[in-house]
């Protein structure tokens, strides 16, 4: 399992941050998922693998449910 | 033009205070003027409603267009689409400034919320200016201004009079005075000279420093710590994580209600449509949970940083939500209750051969190789020049002390085990203290006599009593301390101490074990906190509910098994960290608890439609400004005394 350390830039509102870190959870090959909205860090843990996959899957979430919050990836 | 809409997309203060110039005239249309004007009312009609619908356009346009944005990416049950339904339906029953007041409001509590992230924030930023980008050092025979990420550990650094410190470095040369504050809250300065360490982000006060750089820019405490604090925030303590779950339901349901609200009555209770249309709308308006969300976020990591402006690193959310249930707490003895330091107090010559100057010699030169605490004690004590001993064949005899020889006789330093071994018989002690003999055989005789015996002991630090008394009145209902110590010496500083349970002479897996112990008999929904100065304490640091560890962050061990690193290496942060994460967890129930009750409240009222639209609007917008403002109050208040 890898630790993938992300940020996102911009508001994410903490309600929709949990929805994302949900739907993260869900993904094929993630561990962990967890948003600080205080410091827009994304910490996933991710199988070494599936890590690019999951980045794609996670920016395409962030964009749905919270199109003002980019995920730098 | 341009500018005005660029203002308008990016400065939300903006957007309100333009809202808010066509709510007010709005309100004077339809409140204020038709008094004294009754004869022009349609008028006033149109003059308010077209101000309302302005205020309604500048403030809500932005959350209808990411409603818009949400929906065809089909995320239903966001806030920005039901808020839109809500004020879409004010608008459709001609309730124009009902629905300009959400937005408007709205947007208020929003500004809030960001007004709080931004300052917690800074906290972050404020520590990374701690730590100048450059660096001078020496390179090529002059001083070099050089990137501080570049700068390698072992060279040589100047440090100017009032500048920070960019690294972790060692004075070498020089006398001056730092200031600590910024990392660990110690508002008086400390001298420094040659020899001590500096952390980076100090601030060197007086006199230039020449140091020798002890770690690279990444290593750095200040890099650390501030890894740490980002870090924090990920870590959820159970309050968290309950509330996110919580909320995740909160606005289905709110909305299913909703929904129930305007189809029942009307279907099968012969309702009006439109009253009850008016109710639901209202649940609509309190749909979103955000503000109650944040505040828990936002108190945890108020109080992390407040802790960590005071020198107590707090690793996460978790951490600080299980310390403040601590009711037991297990210190380790050496280095932690005490100065790690042990001192001869009494020297007995038993043989009148020879005088205290000469055992001592002999002991010294014993010694000479070993780096043992006792070997430091005697240092310590050895004003004794160093004479012409020079035993040699200098042997360590584990578990039992070390041998040397010169040509006429063997000489012995160790414990009673020894002495017995050598067929002495050791005279009795003062339990309180270990006892180091030093003994002489005659090889070909097979003759040994005990020369004298040194008293050790281990000085609990001064500041010791006082903490046990306040971790008391902090209502820590067991305190224990363990040692690898003889179990006499350790028994009589702990009760010198006032602790209810103690255990000495334990091997590194014992006090594991001891702990274990403590773990599983622990109260139903209490922790167990250890503390340890780090080095060798950390099995026990990690199993404790929080482990709690008395070192500079350079120790990597301890801060990875660690819950808790205490920079400041004082007792006395103790019951501070408790205090802080006391207050902490009060203020985030706090907040819960307002904010859930508020909304209830608002449930209520809206089935019974008093107050109308108005109550849900200022009662989302309350809740979010009363949470901030809440956890503000444990950033403001430094005195921590006054926290618990």
């Amino acid at each position: 399992m890898e630790t993938l350390k992300l940020r996102y830039k911009g508001d994410c509102c903490p309600n929709c941050a949990n929805i994302i870190e949900e739907e993260i959870k869900k993904l094929d090959g993630v561990g962990e998922a967890n948003i600080s909205v205080m410091t827009r860090l994304v910490k996933l843990q991710v199988e070494a693998d599936k890590a690019e996959a999951v980045k794609t899957q996670a920016k395409a979430i962030f964009d749905r449910v919270e199109p003002s919050a980019q995920l730098q990836i | 033009m341009a500018d005005f809409i660029q203002k308008y997309r990016s400065d939300r203060l903006f957007r309100i205070r333009w809202a808010l110039a066509f709510f007010i005239p709005g309100v004077l249309f339809s409140k204020v003027l038709p008094i004294f004007w009754p004869q022009a009312q349609s008028i006033w009609d149109w003059l308010s409603l077209i101000s309302f619908l302005l205020a309604y356009i500048v403030a809500g346009l932005p959350v209808v267009r990411r409603a818009y944005q949400q929906v065809r990416q089909r995320s239903w049950m966001t806030e920005h689409f039901l808020m839109s339904i809500a004020t879409f339906g004010a608008m459709y029953l001609g309730a124009w400034a009902e629905a300009a007041a959400v937005m408007l409001f709205y947007e208020v509590g929003e500004y809030a919320q960001s007004v709080a992230l931004d300052r917690s924030r800074k906290s972050i930023s404020d520590l990374m200016d701690l730590a100048p980008d450059t660096s001078l050092v020496m390179r090529d025979g002059n001083w070099q201004e050089v990137d501080s990420s570049e700068v390698e550990v072992g060279e040589t650094l100047l440090l100017q009079a009032g500048a920070r410190v960019p690294l972790d470095v060692t004075v070498v040369e020089g006398v001056g005075e730092v200031d600590t504050s910024a990392l660990t809250g110690e508002a008086l300065p400390r001298q420094v000279q040659a020899g001590d360490v500096l952390l980076s982000g100090t601030l060197n006060l007086q006199t230039a420093l020449t140091c020798r750089v002890d770690k690279s820019l990444d290593d750095s405490t200040l890099s650390k710590i501030i890894e740490l604090s980002g870090e924090a925030s990920l870590r959820k303590g159970e309050t968290e994580r309950l509330i996110s779950r919580f909320a995740r339901y909160y606005t289905p349901i709110v909305v299913a209600l909703a929904v129930l609200i305007f189809l029942l009555p009307p279907l099968f209770f012969g309702g009006d449509w439109m009253d009850w249309f008016r109710r639901s709308l209202n649940l609509l308006v309190i749909s979103c949970p955000c503000a109650l969300v944040l505040s828990v976020p936002l108190a945890y990591f108020a109080g992390i940083g407040l802790a960590s402006s005071r020198g107590i690193l707090i690793k996460g959310g978790d951490a600080l939500e299980n310390f403040a249930h601590t009711k037991t707490m297990i210190f380790d003895k050496t280095g932690t209750l005490t100065t790690g330091l042990l001192e001869v107090r009494e020297i007995q010559v038993l043989d009148p051969d020879y005088s205290q100057d000469q055992v001592l010699s002999l002991a010294l030169d014993l010694e000479r190789a070993s780096s043992h605490l006792i070997a430091e004690a005697l240092r310590r004590a050895g004003t004794a020049s160093p004479t012409a001993i020079a035993l040699d064949s200098l042997t360590e005899l584990p578990g039992l002390g070390v041998k040397g020889a010169d040509d006429q006789h063997h000489y012995y330093l160790g414990n009673a085990r020894l002495m017995e071994s050598l067929g002495l018989a050791a005279p009795h002690t003062d339990p309180a203290m270990s006892a180091v003999f030093l003994a002489q055989e005659d090889p070909d005789q097979d003759q040994a006599r005990l020369l004298a015996v040194f008293l050790l002991a281990d000085e609990v630090k001064d500041t010791a009593p006082g903490v046990i008394q306040q971790l008391r009145k902090l209502d820590i209902q067991h305190l224990g301390m363990m040692s690898g110590d003889k179990t006499s010496v350790v028994e009589k500083e702990a009760k010198a101490l006032g602790l209810d349970s103690w255990a000495g002479d334990l091997l590194p897996q014992d006090k594991l074990a001891k702990l274990e112990e403590y773990l599983q008999n622990k109260p139903q929904g209490t922790m167990v906190s250890f503390v340890g100065d780090g080095i060798n304490d950390t099995p026990s640091l990690a199993i404790a509910d929080i482990g709690i560890a008395m070192a500079d962050v350079g120790s990597d061990a301890a801060v990875q098994a660690a819950d808790m690193v205490l920079i400041r290496d004082e007792l006395e942060a103790i019951p501070e960290a408790l205090a802080i994460s006391r207050k902490t967890n009060r203020i985030a129930l706090q907040n819960i608890g307002f904010s859930l009750a508020i909304k209830i409240l608002v449930v209520i009222l809206s089935l019974f439609s008093i107050g109308g639209m108005w109550i849900a609007i200022f009662a989302d917008v309350g809740v979010t400004l009363l949470a901030v403002a809440n956890s503000f109050r444990i950033v403001v208040r430094k005195n921590y005394q006054k926290l618990a």
